[in-house]
């Protein structure tokens, strides 16, 4: 699957018209020239061989060099790899967490005022542009407020701080990119818990324990939400690409110098190198995002578990 | 409760309206210059104030809107082309199925924007039809998925093997009995797709590979007002408005052609009968 993933951008990329380095080298420069420098990056070679190569040193750990910030991929990418994991797997904790904390309420109360807010909301809540959350964040909180920084993920004029203090400033930045990523993904699932949750409660299990005396509340939980997880669990797993997709705007739009605002430049520039392995990196992380997935929804059913049941896949 | 269906409708009546009329609703040009008036807050002359080189912003978002919408509305559709096409294929043949789905899951790897930011960059998107093809060649695949699957689930129902055996030929089975049922699944769906597309145009135009200035697209002008974040809000807020009625109208519509065109499922939560409409879930 990865394999396909980077054959394809591979083939994308060198059919596009014009050289990947034409946006380098001045067209007044001489044929020879050009040649060498197109020489010395490789890009002679016939395309079969170029792809061989670059699929050999991918799988040493040498991903090529970039051409805009001349330094070898793996380093570029090693830098900003961290920073959006911590915005993407915070955004997907918020995500679990108030979504399913706020599906389980709109369930609980149904029919009341509350839940219609609760369904009305998170309707308006996902549609809303990305980019545009996160310009109103910043407007909001950081402009008028003064709460919250607007961009980067540390502050520039700071001394040397603990230890303590750098994880507090990193804090500090994480919050308004994670909320805006995560908070319409977390209405999605929302809505998504609450209706599995109506499901599991119209259900026969439902009212047979309630009719053996089992509380509303407590009890009912513990069998409608074992039972209306599954759903759930897979489609969060679905729900990583758009994550990971939703990281490249909230990246450009909050400064955060992660994968995303890597992709943005270097795609504007023309850095194939780094594209590529951008591409071939998030796919692998898709992948392992599914997988996760599969595994969460062997413990959470376990009827999944045994090979020959007709639940399982 | 309010309806849906008709507070989705209504929504995008009124902002298709306001595409269709723009030139009759804005006596402003919307790429007309006038720097005199940079940054003027909303006015009685400006009720959404001008930009950064003296354009009318409402004039901008209206005719930003018939932009957005046609783009929006002929990618989906094209993408939804695309996906029944390729669904119904993958979902009739057996060896050549499993192939096709194997090739969707494929496309299915990449993160859609993603994608859409190495070929906006390889390819021109100056004019419409490249930004369309460009964004229906990414968003096909769910809707294959969709409708490979219904037409599976169909092929094993009895009015299809009756017309199998009837001897109708696979072409004529898959135009008069797949097609008809599938239908009311792929609106839905491509109702709802069109909200995401419009996300997806504005989004590549937020990031400068979409429609290219002077002309109007939302993405681009929230793009442009980030820089005046602090002194002119109007800038960012009414274009991301727009976008956001948008959407939110075409969410609520599809929701509602949802709740009408597929089973219904009535709850009854134990102890607390629901006493208003049995509207569905989600």
């Amino acid at each position: 699957m990865v394999l396909g993933v980077v054959t394809v951008t591979f083939v994308l990329i060198h059919a596009a018209p014009g050289d990947p380095v034409d946006l380098y080298l001045s067209r007044e420069m001489e044929p020879e020239a050009r040649q060498a420098v197109l020489a010395s990056l490789g890009l002679e070679r016939p395309l079969p061989e170029q792809y061989l190569r670059w699929l050999g040193g991918a799988v040493r750990g040498d991903l090529g060099w970039s051409i805009s910030h001349h330094r070898p991929v793996r380093q570029v990418i090693a830098e900003r790899l961290p920073l959006t994991l911590q915005l993407t797997l915070l955004a997907f904790a918020m995500q679990l967490a108030a979504g399913m904390s706020v599906g389980a309420l709109a369930a609980a109360r149904r029919g009341r005022f509350a839940e219609a807010v609760a369904t009305g909301g998170t309707l308006i809540l996902y549609s809303l542009p990305l980019f545009w959350l996160a310009a109103l964040l910043i407007a909001i909180f950081s402009i008028q407020l003064g709460w919250l920084p607007s961009s980067g993920a540390r502050e520039l004029i700071a001394s040397p701080q603990s230890w303590a203090g750098e994880i507090a400033d990193r804090a500090r930045h994480l919050i308004l990119p994670v909320i805006c990523l995560g908070l319409g993904s977390a209405a999605f699932t929302a809505r998504f818990v609450r209706s599995g949750l109506l499901t599991a409660l119209a259900q026969d299990y439902a009212t047979a324990a309630r009719s053996r005396g089992a509380g509303v509340s407590r009890v009912l939980w513990r069998h409608a939400l074992r039972n209306a997880l599954p759903p759930v669990i897979a489609s969060a797993g679905l729900s990583l690409p758009f994550l990971f997709a939703g990281s490249v705007l909230v990246e450009q739009a909050f400064s955060w110098p992660g994968m995303g605002s890597l992709s943005v430049e270097a795609v504007l520039k023309r850095d194939y190198p780094v594209v590529l392995a951008l591409q071939m990196l998030l796919a692998a992380l898709v992948v392992a995002g599914s997988f996760a997935a599969d595994v969460g929804l062997k413990l959470a059913d376990p009827r999944l578990r045994e090979p020959g049941h007709p639940r399982a896949s | 409760m309010i309806s849906r269906l008709g507070l989705g409708g209504l929504l995008l009546g009124m902002l298709y309206a306001a595409a269709v009329l723009a030139g009759a609703l804005t006596p402003y040009d919307p790429i007309h210059q006038d720097l005199a008036f940079a940054l003027f807050s909303p006015s009685q002359f400006h009720p959404f104030g001008c930009d950064q080189l003296g354009r009318d912003v409402m004039s901008r978002v209206v005719h930003g809107a018939r932009i957005s919408l046609a783009i929006g509305t002929m990618a989906t559709l094209l993408s939804t082309l695309l996906g029944v096409t390729v669904g119904v294929i993958a979902g009739a043949g057996g060896r050549a199925g499993s192939l096709m789905m194997r090739g969707i899951d494929l496309a299915l790897a990449f993160p859609t924007l993603v994608l859409l930011l190495v070929l906006a960059s390889l390819w021109p998107t100056d004019n419409w039809l490249a930004l369309i093809g460009l964004l229906a060649l990414t968003t096909w695949m769910p809707t294959a998925r969709l409708v490979r699957a219904e037409t599976l689930a169909l092929s094993r129902r009895p009015f299809m093997e009756a017309a199998q055996s009837a001897g109708a030929p696979p072409l004529r089975r898959l135009v008069r009995h797949v097609i008809p049922n599938v239908a009311s699944t792929v609106l839905v769906a491509a109702t709802l797709q069109v909200g995401d597309m419009m996300l997806l145009e504005s989004g590549l135009s937020y990031l400068g590979l979409g429609v290219t200035p002077p002309t109007p697209s939302w993405g681009d002008m929230v793009r442009q007002g980030m820089q005046h974040l602090g002194d002119a809000w109007w800038l960012t807020v009414f274009p991301g408005l727009a976008l956001a009625l948008a959407v939110i109208g075409f969410n609520l519509l599809g929701d509602g052609l949802r709740d009408l065109l597929e089973p219904r499922l009535a709850f009854s939560f134990p102890g607390r009968l629901w006493r208003s409409s049995t509207s569905s879930e989600s």
